[in-house]
């Protein structure tokens, strides 16, 4: 699906160079319009702020109607005599004191909610009592939440691998793909573009420098030998004289002649014929040596040297391919035995090596549109530097997604300056030039400034060209294209109207088809499709060609409702997806033909939504058998976005259960195991979630007997809700749904914004989640209320103190 | 006059176990005279490298039935023919691998501290917070004598979606190695890559002029790429400057070692050819990585290496041994005697390949030794058994006589819970690395001699 198509030519913006040095003096870092009054934010204000909001909260007060029902029936266990898991109910004095213990509040009304809590055989409050515990506690949370106004601040985080290849596709339209050898990046949070853990280390910094070189010899056409050097020592050459003599690897010669060898020029070109040599001097003359191909004789020349390692004498000419005699000849042998100094009687050449280079490359014609790009047309002599500073400053400012200072031109220009004194020519001196834009911190990072860097009180507004590249990397895992560039540059990015109608453009665009590749692709672990293994003896239809199939599959479904603006709940339950005759087939699903994945409306109760695609299915799978434990992990993780509490410590040794029959079946062992009390605190959620999936085996197929043993996929939640089969844990889910969009929410939102989320982004999240209701919770309306956020528009200083 | 030590690999040995649908170098050509050799001439070379597998092994077919000269467990069985120059050590532990009152996430803290002695602060993102790892301690204090301060390899990428390990971010379930609190060094895991690195510079269509030239402008480009990771460092918060100090400790690293190349003026490898890449048999691959890291050892490219067999946790089945189970979920056993048997064998294959890897290394003659006497080849697990997650009495075996320093060929019991660190603070005092202590290190481990 990764195809060339979304390479869409990226125009470099003629802007000229007193423009961009004018607006780099005039403003380095904020555009003019985008400089708002930074907001001060006083932390330490938020309990009191909090407290007030919520004492005149709908008559429920914290102290008269909420501490004493957590006393009553949570206090036995959870109270100042006993502290189970630390927990103690009566040091919650009020509601400032909640606030601060706001992780074990949460975990306390999930549990009360899902009647996990209080135990089975303790006394337990009506469901309207529930119900007021829990509706406090969120409502209290989430206003305290949104008087946090805090929109965090993501650590400097450098561009990953696919971020990477897709800025060098989209800043100079060529598909080398130079990242695919660095490696890997770590994960954190679910995402492998997290500030906080991409880390870099010298061996990427070597890649990089590596990636720059092979990137620039890419963009930048230069004209450079297609083949390697050949060297022949004079001494392997045969002569045309007897007086040849060997001197190491040189040859030679004592009186006139020539030495050489017939050679075959491989292919048609332009060759540089090398001899270097020195000369035994004596007698009035200098050593004279001719330089011939095929017998004409090209060059004439005065050797001056007179010791090794000689001097270098080249011809350059067009010549096609065959067979040709290359030779050098001793022109002006001398001897002289009167001579009364010894060393002036008796001169020689002496040949020490040809060098054959060639053939150079054709200039092509025309030029490649990456090397026009950078360099539009050849400078005239003498106007080489003025004309790359505007190229350079044209590949920097696009490659840091910002204008250039006039300091960081120079700088620049000083690297070319360096090409140029080596005498490598214009274009050669430019892709040394372009090397330094791709090492630089200012490419590799993406970069946002704060004007207080240690001051984690003051929040501000990023300014256009940070948020325009904040846009295209959530979008599009690449740089600003050229529209939403210059946007920013115009300082109007930042109106909500503007930001909207970019960010609808850039969903449309082929280029967001990195939200599947790099958003969905790990939210749902399909990358781990590419190394699953599951076992081919008991699954003979498992293949790379089904591995791949069932990867498209959720990559067209994702893409549907991506590029189809569906509303995201269709994860859950969409009565659709993409198969073609294999996958088909393996689904038991008939009429389908053709290799081509075809969209198809799903019939059957049996399928429908991504957890019942292969995919999903095969990777939440050991390779012999299903996971209930996996899938029910997976569902309560990457949908519900309530993950299982951790094991208690000092996990117990799972022992063979003595009076376990060895016949049983999974699920068997799994409730025998679940017996353990400290086992079913966790398996209680997970389990009885997966179960609901065991009519699919462990690589998706649809299944009614699990060897000799009738699939019992029926599971009963700790809610006491009971369900049986995949069609009716599908309509559980669905009732969950606003847990599942607000998960998705969070995901999307960790995502785009590179960092984990905090306590002070549930608000933002919370809110997204509201508007998108009234939207069908369509995907745009995520994507608008993530981009509209303060997290996403805005950040703070560093606390400085870890 | 060449010594021995300076001449070059046999090139049938490398080529045994090697796949024959691999391009191989050409040997030969491959070893450049020995880097910076006249210096320490004197001093006989001693390298170390690590060796990590996961999930824990069955300890009962691990653990020697005799302290001192012992019979081969099975799980050993393949160490036959170098048996003289292995020592297995019972009893090492790493504490801060435990829980310690952070829950689960066994596989992900047995990585992050196995070389560091330290507990790793649970995040799944901000904060990383390990500590420096036994073989960058070394690196950083020997590394400048070769080329490469050291090498990382491995044969599985960190993970490539979801969460690593409860609540674990993947940098700590994927890398053993650490260049400092907050610094995982990524790990190669193509052997054409790690060849390509070793030999950088190598092309043979650049004469030494244009190496000569290219050298420049890299050492300009790395110029102007400080100065502007200096102009950015100073508008930035303090985490933020952090990367930027990762970013500057590669550039250093870079200038460090343009500058031995020219010294070491190495050419020779210019006619080696790379392998091709990853081979889909996963043996070929673990034996393919360890040509590699012995090819660094023998031409002195390096003298440290750390080598993960897989990543922990990892679910890989053994198809080539008949075993379709993932590993992972066989290492939970539950005590049945099935899944063991499944598990021993699959211990018994990593511990097959590492007999390839120190028969080859034994092979190698040196002016004083082998290359094998000449190196501390550490080989184990972060994790005892691997269904109870348990991170004390830990399979931890020695390989090489550490240039004489080492007697080998002993079952040697320490008391349990004696840290595995112990065992590193000894290993650098062989190294010519003074540390006084390392991760949770009580002193230097007695007995090795």
């Amino acid at each position: 699906m990764k195809s060339s198509s979304s390479v869409v030519p990226l125009v470099f913006f003629g802007v000229s160079l007193t423009a961009i040095l004018g607006a780099a003096a005039v403003a380095p870092r904020l555009t003019p319009g985008n400089v708002a009054a930074p907001i001060q934010v006083t932390q330490t204000s938020k309990s009191s702020k909090a407290t007030t909001i919520s004492k005149t909260r709908s008559g429920v007060q914290y102290a008269k109607d909420i501490l004493p029902l957590m006393l009553k029936y949570c206090g036995t266990c959870h109270g100042a005599a006993i502290q189970t898991a630390g927990i103690n109910f009566s040091t919650y004095k009020d509601v400032a004191h909640v606030i601060k213990g706001r992780d074990t509040w949460e975990k306390c009304t999930e549990n009360i909610q899902s009647k996990r809590m209080p135990p089975e055989g303790a006394a337990q409050p009506t469901d309207a009592e529930r119900s007021r515990i829990v509706n406090w506690v969120e409502s209290t949370l989430s206003s305290a939440e949104c008087a946090i106004k805090d929109p965090g601040r993501i650590t400097l985080r450098r561009l990953n691998r696919e971020e990477y290849n897709n800025t060098i596709r989209d800043l100079f339209g060529i598909t080398i793909r130079p990242a695919d050898d660095f490696p890997s990046d770590d994960v954190g949070y679910g995402f492998d573009n997290i500030g906080d853990v991409l880390s870099v280390s010298p061996i990427l910094m070597e890649k990089y420098i590596a990636a720059a070189e092979k990137v620039s010899k890419a963009v930048i056409w230069t004209e450079e030998p297609a083949a390697p050097p050949v060297m022949l020592p004079g001494s392997k050459l045969t002569s045309s004289i007897t007086q040849a003599n060997p001197l190491g690897q040189a040859m030679v010669l004592g009186s006139n002649g020539d030495l050489g060898t017939d050679y075959v020029f491989p292919k048609a070109g332009d060759y540089i014929i090398r001899v270097t040599a020195w000369g035994q001097q004596a007698g009035p003359e200098l050593a004279k040596m001719s330089i011939s191909l095929g017998g004409t004789v090209m060059k004439t020349v005065d050797v001056k040297a007179a010791a090794a390692p000689g001097q270098s004498f080249e011809i350059r000419t067009h010549l096609y391919a065959g067979k040709r005699k290359v030779a050098a000849a001793f022109l002006n042998d001398y001897y002289n035995a009167n001579d009364p100094d010894p060393k002036n009687r008796d001169r020689n050449l002496v040949i020490d090596h040809f060098d054959i280079i060639g053939p150079f490359k054709e200039r092509p014609e025309p030029m490649p549109t990456s090397h026009l790009r950078v360099i539009p047309t050849e400078p005239a002599a003498g106007e080489e530097r003025s004309a790359a500073s505007k190229a350079l400053s044209n590949v920097a400012e696009h490659a840091w997604r910002r204008p250039v200072k006039p300091a960081e031109l120079e700088r620049l220009l000083k690297v070319f300056d360096l090409g140029m004194a080596q005498g490598e020519g214009y274009d050669k001196s430019v892709q040394i030039g372009l090397q330094a834009c791709l090492v630089s911190p200012n490419f590799l990072f993406h970069v946002e400034i704060d004007p207080k860097p240690n001051d984690a009180s003051f929040s501000h507004p990023i300014n256009d060209f940070e948020l325009a590249s904040r846009l295209s990397y959530f979008l599009w895992s690449s740089t600003p294209d050229e529209e939403l560039y210059k946007t920013a540059k115009a300082g109007q990015l930042h109106h909500p109207n503007v930001l909207e109608a970019q960010t609808r453009r850039m969903l449309k665009n082929t280029r967001s088809r990195a939200l599947v590749d790099n958003f969905a692709s790990q939210w749902l672990h399909l990358r781990s499709m590419s190394v699953v293994n599951p076992d081919t003896k008991r699954f003979p239809d498992f293949n790379d060609d089904m591995r791949t199939a069932m990867r498209t599959e959720t990559e067209l479904f994702c893409q549907e409702i991506f590029k189809s603006d569906k509303s995201v709940v269709d994860f859950i339950d969409g009565q659709y997806t993409y198969l073609n005759d294999r996958l088909a087939k393996h689904y038991g699903i008939t009429g389908i033909s053709g290799s081509e994945f075809q969209k198809v409306a799903l019939a059957s109760s049996e399928r429908g939504g991504i957890l019942t695609q292969g995919s999903l299915l095969t990777v939440t799978s050991n390779p012999t058998r299903t996971s209930p434990v996996k899938r029910g992990k997976f569902i309560l993780e990457e949908i519900l976005g309530t993950p299982p509490p951790p094991p208690p410590p000092g996990v117990p040794e799972l022992k063979a259960e003595g009076g376990a029959d060895p016949t049983a079946t999974l699920r068997q062992r799994m409730e025998l195991h679940r017996k353990d009390p400290s086992c079913a605190s966790c398996h209680a959620k997970m389990d009885p979630l997966g179960f609901g999936l065991e009519n699919f085996d462990a690589v998706g197929q649809w299944r009614t007997m699990d060897g000799a043993a009738k699939v019992d996929a029926s599971g009963v939640l700790p809610s006491g809700q009971k369900f049986e089969g995949p069609a009716q844990l599908r309509n559980i889910l669905l009732g969950l749904k606003v847990k599942f969009v607000k998960n998705f929410t969070d995901r999307l939102m960790t995502y785009s914004l590179g960092r984990g989320l905090e306590y002070y982004d549930r608000c933002s999240v919370d809110s997204i989640v509201k508007s998108a209701a009234a939207d069908k919770y369509k995907f745009s309306a995520i994507v608008l209320g993530v981009v509209k956020s303060d997290p996403f528009l805005m950040r703070r200083g560093d606390g400085g103190q870890k | 006059m060449r010594s021995r030590y300076d001449s070059m690999i046999d090139r049938r040995t490398f080529l045994r176990g090697v796949g024959t649908a691999m391009a191989l170098p050409m040997l030969e050509a491959m070893i450049p005279t020995k880097v910076l050799a006249s210096a320490a001439a004197k001093v006989r070379t001693n390298r170390m490298a690590f060796v990590f597998i996961p999930n824990g092994v069955h300890m009962k077919d691990w653990r020697p039935a005799t302290e001192g000269a012992f019979d081969l467990p099975y799980i050993l069985q393949p160490l036959q023919k170098v048996k003289d120059s292995v020592s297995v050590y019972s009893g090492l532990s790493q504490h801060n691998a435990f829980a310690l009152q952070d829950g689960a996430g066994d596989h992900a803290r047995s990585v992050a501290a196995w070389l560091t002695g330290c507990h790793p602060r649970k995040t799944a993102g901000a904060d990383i917070k390990n500590g420096i790892s036994v073989d960058q301690l070394a690196a950083q204090s020997v590394g400048h004598y070769t080329k490469f301060a050291s090498l990382e390899i491995g044969c599985e990428r960190g993970a490539m979606a979801g969460n690593c390990d409860s609540g674990y971010s993947c940098a700590y379930s994927s890398s053993i190695s650490w260049r400092g609190d907050a610094t995982p060094v990524a790990k190669e895991v193509n052997p054409r890559l790690v060849f390509e690195r070793l030999f950088a510079g190598s092309d043979p269509n650049e004469t030494a002029e244009m190496k000569a030239k290219k050298a420049l402008y890299r050492k300009s480009i790395l110029d102007f790429v400080s100065e502007d990771a200096t102009r950015l460092k100073s508008q930035l918060g303090m985490h933020d400057q952090r990367k930027v100090d990762e970013y500057f400790a590669g550039v250093r690293e870079i200038e460090e070692r343009l500058a031995r190349v020219e010294k070491a003026n190495n050419d020779a490898a210019a006619l080696a050819v790379s392998p091709k890449g990853i081979p889909s048999d996963y043996g070929e691959h673990l034996r393919l990585m360890a040509d590699m890291m012995i090819l660094a050892f023998q031409s002195d490219l390096t003298r440290i290496a750390t080598f993960m067999f897989a990543n922990d946790g990892s679910n890989r089945p053994y198809k080539m041994i008949d075993i379709a189970e993932g590993h992972h979920d066989l290492s939970h056993h539950e005590s049945k005697p099935e899944k063991q048997a499944k598990l021993r064998e699959i211990n018994h294959f990593h511990v097959s390949n590492l007999a390839y890897m120190l028969e080859k290394m034994q092979s190698i003659q040196e002016p004083e030794g082998t290359l094998l006497d000449n190196s501390m080849v550490v080989y184990g697990a972060g994790i005892s058994d691997g269904n109870r997650h348990n991170h004390d009495d830990l399979p931890i075996l020695l390989a090489g006589k550490g240039a004489g320093t080492i007697k080998s060929g002993r079952h040697v019991k320490y008391d349990n819970n004696t840290p595995m660190t112990n065992l590193f603070l000894s290993m650098l005092d062989r190294m010519g690395v003074n540390a006084d202590h390392i991760g949770d290190s009580t002193g230097k481990l007695q007995r090795l001699i």
